[in-house]
């Protein structure tokens, strides 16, 4: 089966029982998308899939032959962080980091849809998101400062 | 965490979808948010995985005279930004927006949320008071079936091995309604509803005309329609003495088992009826 991953064409057996997030971490050795309750509930595994968020825990491997994957380790060009991962830096939105790859898609998800989202919309974005560092107020302010200069 | 080895098959015609769904241990794949949570707990060992995503059953809604017809594989996502229905049905909407989350709503489905029959779930609450029907496809063509009658319990339906569901058929009277759906939840964000209320109030502008349908989630095995409510309220003018009688009626029969995870029993009697005033007050055909 052909996945295609961070723009790049990967081939992976098509037999083996495995989630989506497994394929990416321990096949596709692409570690920055992590598993933190494996059931749906906490978003740090979310990945784009054709685009689109989803949660990599709740995707069978099978489900993305034919489609596109983009990690957190697909949103910088040539080395360079995209506006977005910056702002995450800047605002000072990291401790423990578990949580700011999923955090990253969801917010690069609604930013692409939505160039200047409100504070509801980036929370409504955020609600399956889970930051037991309780850093989820930086992490607004993140969105909001790499939204501003893409709205003007 | 890993799976029991299954075999994966992504058919393309729903001829071939239906005899793959026919063989031993098979189990249909639409979204995936319930199904693969059930393996990893290996409450289920499906063998054979039938992805149906690609088949081409209509994603999405469609209007006719007197049906709304949704497709099976049409996501919440979609449902939450339809036209049709929020224009029709958006007591379909009201249950969209408060469906788990975002990344969830993009893969969950309406045909799954009926196949998993949760006695909670967010979709079936409005359609039982919809008088929603199931489409059913089969190797023989299609059955359709009230949905009142498709469900059986926690998980169970009168789906057999070689059918899968196509897609859900609403009734669209000719007569003005209204209609909304809500729930209490823990947490505002990514829970299950603790408790759920769906209102329709068919003939909203004429209380002699109107007829009132009300259902309720998280209360019984299956959603149930308080038949005895529904008629105090319906033909009727309601005023504040009539919806406290009738919301006394509404949880008059109703034993919410108490092991329920989210809410007592006590807390869910004691809610509805709020929930049943607040609701019809909101559609505004409560008697100032």
């Amino acid at each position: 089966m052909r996945v295609v991953i961070n723009g790049r064409a990967h081939e992976f057996d098509r037999d083996r029982a495995r989630t989506l997030l497994q394929l990416l971490r321990e096949e596709a050795g692409l570690t920055g998308t992590k598993e933190g309750c494996g059931n749906g509930e906490c978003g740090a595994c979310t990945v784009l899939l054709d685009g689109v968020p989803v949660r990599s825990c709740l995707v069978l491997a099978q489900e993305a032959d034919g489609h596109e994957v983009v990690t957190v380790e697909g949103l910088a060009r040539d080395g360079t962080l995209e506006p977005l991962q910056q702002a995450f830096i800047d605002a000072g939105t990291v401790q423990c980091g578990f949580c700011t790859p999923g955090f990253l898609l969801a917010a690069h998800a609604l930013l692409s849809t939505n160039p200047d989202p409100d504070p509801e919309a980036i929370l409504e974005a955020f609600g399956g998101h889970l930051c037991r560092c309780t850093g989820y107020e930086t992490i607004v302010e993140a969105v909001q400062r790499a939204a501003a200069p893409r709205g003007r | 965490m890993t799976f029991e080895p299954y075999r994966y098959e992504r058919p393309t015609t729903v001829e071939e979808a239906c005899a793959l769904l026919a063989e031993p241990g098979a189990v249909a794949l639409a979204g995936g948010t319930d199904l693969l949570l059930e393996m990893r707990l290996r409450e289920r060992r499906p063998s054979l995985v039938v992805d149906l995503k690609s088949l081409p059953t209509p994603r999405g809604v469609a209007v006719t005279q007197d049906r709304v017809e949704i497709g099976a594989l049409t996501t919440v996502t979609d449902l939450l930004h339809d036209e049709i229905v929020a224009d029709t049905y958006p007591c379909l909407v009201d249950a969209a927006r408060v469906f788990a989350c975002a990344e969830i709503r993009h893969r969950a489905t309406l045909g799954g949320n009926l196949a998993n029959a949760s006695p909670g779930a967010e979709f079936t609450v409005p359609l039982m008071a919809l008088d929603a029907d199931v489409v059913v496809a089969n190797t023989d063509g299609v059955r359709t079936e009230p949905l009142a009658t498709f469900l059986r319990g926690p998980g169970r339906t009168t789906l057999q091995p070689g059918e899968l569901i196509a897609g859900v058929s609403i009734p669209l009277r000719e007569v003005e309604h209204r209609c909304a759906y809500v729930r209490r939840a823990r947490t505002r964000g990514m829970d299950l509803a603790s408790v759920s209320l769906a209102v329709v109030v068919h003939g909203a502008d004429d209380p002699a005309a109107r007829e009132v349908a009300i259902s309720m989630g998280a209360v019984a095995p299956v959603p149930p329609r308080p038949a005895s409510t529904e008629a105090m309220l319906s033909g009727c003018a309601i005023d504040e003495a009539l919806l406290h009688r009738a919301g006394r009626d509404l949880v008059a029969d109703l034993a919410p088992r108490a092991s329920s995870l989210r809410a007592t029993p006590g807390y869910k009697l004691a809610v509805l009826p709020a929930l049943l005033g607040r609701t019809l007050r909101g559609l505004g055909v409560v008697e100032p």
